[in-house]
């Protein structure tokens, strides 16, 4: 039992409005506050010119199981999977190239071309991914020079391009907490490993993966849940043709103008991705 | 225990290791290593750090490979079986226990890689946490345990899978003082019970001389003597491994003439030594060096006793050690001698030397080595 004098819990106190006050207040005003703005006008009505009519219902959310937006849900969670999955396939040799092998200089080295992509602006890497896979985009025209071809390939504006520009986008979200996860583990484990008998793959299986499993959990949830909300990527690469709940959303805040709408959907992907995150955290704590 | 009747176990045949060192040079860690570790053998590798034990250790068990020569275990070849093929295992430095897995999965993990069946690890499990005095830790992870207790599930996880041979990796290092004797007494115990040649990699000399059969002394890549603890410590072949194991006043000089046992050494204090040549009669000439140990030097005043080897000195510095002291005895030409001597013993005999004092040492020949580097 500590007995704490006054001056100390007086100091304690004031510590923490100090150093956790501002960032709380800020994350309050800026985050909270729109959060019940958006919860409040997803139960509110459409007027004829768009406008928000002050009458309670629960029409919005009886709308969002409509087939035609379960079909987009279900798209999305697809896509953010399959980017997800993508991500970790890509990032998890990397970060323990990264991790393990090299000497300061070419890890520094690495890990900086993990952050080069984030000089330039987002939007811009996507149209450039617009440009490399059109139909006279350099994939094309080194396909059809080859012979392998015969007409330009439609790559643009399908579920794989936005695929591919998701994974594009997100992989560093996967590669450093995925190197951070990896570079803390004491790699002598793996020798003892090896020593007792485990070939690489079962020495990766039985300890390297469990022990890197905070950075698995860490790195996906990172890409999973912005890769569920995007909406640039599908917008750019997907054209009309592949289209996630993020463009939903957009749409009917900005075409639309069903605010009211747009709230209900922005409300029911944030207790899917609490949900996914929820499940996920705990699968992600047991194989720990 | 004679060697000859015993098989070997491990053969180290021109085994070298090149590492480059960070500017990209070679570096040579272990240089040409010939040893024979027979089959039930404790055996000790003793050196300072960078002395190449560890990298030695690490190529027998596979986690490093030889840049040339081989590693035989049982007669075997093993330049193309990876670690997790050879019949040996490792007790890490600082353990390497698996911390996401219980004590039991740990000890486990070797039999079950190995697709033994359930009941028969439940069983060696059993045995093994038994034989390491752990029984009841069985559902704990690794860091609800004390550092002891952690070298000892170390232990196990590698026993358990009963290999040809156990490696140890400075495996007391992390541990205090007094448990690191309580753990000696503890492995020492363990290697008998089980009977399999422990290969042990240590920079503690005294640990090396409590617990060995046999010793390799390493510097430099190099072994430099390979020889039981009694014979090390009273016949060092080197000026290093004089000095690595135990103390060693080390006295220069040049061989002046031999008899039929010993060669006469002229030393530089001008004072003339008799140490035993053992048949290796070197030019006379040659500059050689006498070791002789501290305790065996037996310091007086008086009449000295009739050994060929008495000089006279004078008492420089007195050091009170609770069972010894050290006397610093300075000879003619600065050159300082370490002479130990017990306190007062049963007998009630002591030495009463006082700083200043001229006294004579007195050492038997045969305590003396002579060597030539």
């Amino acid at each position: 039992m500590t007995t704490e004098s006054a001056p100390v819990r007086r100091r304690d106190r004031i510590q923490l409005a100090t150093l956790v006050g501002p960032a709380t207040l800020y994350l309050l005003i800026f985050f909270l506050a729109p959060l019940v703005i958006v919860f409040v006008y997803s139960f509110l009505k459409r007027g004829p010119y768009g406008q928000l009519v002050w009458e309670f219902n629960l029409q919005n959310y009886v709308r969002v199981i409509d087939p035609l937006y379960l079909k987009i849900f279900w798209n999305s969670l697809v896509l953010a999977l399959a980017s997800t999955i993508g991500c970790l396939l890509l990032a998890y040799p990397f970060a323990y190239y990264i991790a393990r092998r090299p000497s300061a200089r070419t890890r520094n080295i690495l890990l900086i071309f993990v952050m080069i992509p984030f000089w330039t602006n987002f939007l811009i890497r996507t149209y450039a991914w617009r440009v490399i896979l059109s139909g006279d985009g350099p994939i094309n025209a080194v396909l059809l020079r080859l012979g392998l071809i015969q007409e330009p390939l439609t790559l643009l504006f399908t579920n794989g391009a936005v695929l591919i520009g998701l994974i594009y986008g997100y992989l560093p979200f996967m590669v450093l907490p995925l190197y951070a996860a990896i570079d803390r583990i004491d790699f002598s484990l793996m020798e003892a490993a090896n020593d007792l008998y485990a070939n690489g793959w079962q020495a990766f299986r039985r300890v390297l993966l469990p022990l890197s499993m905070p950075g698995v959990v860490a790195g996906s949830i990172l890409v999973f849940i912005p890769s569920l909300g995007a909406f640039v990527t599908p917008d750019l690469l997907g054209g009309g043709k592949s289209v996630m709940i993020g463009n939903l959303i957009q749409s009917q805040f900005l075409t639309a103008r069903d605010w009211p709408f747009g709230s209900a959907i922005s409300m029911v992907l944030m207790a899917v991705v609490l949900i996914a995150t929820l499940v996920y955290f705990r699968r992600g704590g047991q194989a720990l | 225990m004679s060697q000859s009747d015993r098989k070997p176990a491990v053969e180290l045949r021109n085994l070298t290791k090149v590492f480059p060192n960070p500017q990209g040079e070679p570096v040579v860690a272990v240089d040409n290593i010939n040893l024979t570790i027979y089959d039930g053998e404790f055996f000790s590798l003793l050196g300072p750090s960078g002395c190449g034990k560890t990298t030695t250790l690490r190529m027998i068990a596979g986690l490093e490979l030889p840049s040339s020569g081989s590693v035989l275990i049982h007669g075997q070849e093993m330049a193309n079986q990876p670690a997790f093929r050879r019949p040996v295992n490792t007790v890490f430095q600082r353990y390497a226990l698996f911390p996401h897995m219980t004590i039991w999965e740990n000890v486990a993990f070797g039999l079950k890689m190995k697709k033994t069946p359930q009941g028969e690890i439940d069983q060696r499990v059993e045995e093994t946490l038994r034989l390491v005095r752990l029984e009841k830790m069985g559902g704990r992870k690794p860091s609800q345990l004390s550092g002891g207790q952690q070298q000892r599930v170390a232990l196990a996880r590698a026993l358990v899978n009963n290999p040809e041979v156990l490696l140890l990796d400075e495996p007391l290092g992390a541990l205090d003082l007094k448990l690191r004797q309580a753990m000696q007494d503890e492995l020492k115990r363990i290697q008998q019970q089980v009977g399999i040649t422990f290969i042990y990699v240590t920079h503690d000399q005294e640990e090396a001389l409590a617990m060995s059969d046999r010793i390799a002394v390493m510097n430099e890549g190099v072994a430099l003597q390979v020889d039981e603890p009694y014979d090390l410590y009273e016949d060092p072949k080197t000026r290093f491994v004089a000095d690595f194991i135990g103390e060693t006043n080390f006295l220069e000089g040049e061989v002046s003439a031999h008899d039929d046992e010993h060669s006469r050494v002229q030393l530089v204090t001008g004072q003339m030594a008799v140490v035993p040549h053992e048949g290796k009669k070197l030019p006379v000439g040659s500059k050689v060096t006498v070791a002789i140990r501290p305790e065996k030097i037996y310091i007086g005043s008086g009449d000295p006793p009739e050994l060929h080897n008495v000089f006279v000195g004078r008492v420089h510095n007195i050091t009170y050690l609770g069972t010894d002291t050290y006397y610093d005895i300075l000879l003619p030409n600065d050159v300082e001698v370490v002479a130990r001597q017990q306190n007062e013993d049963y007998t009630g005999n002591a030495a009463t030397a006082r700083v200043g004092d001229e006294v004579y040492l007195a050492w038997r020949a045969h305590n003396a080595s002579l060597l030539t580097d």
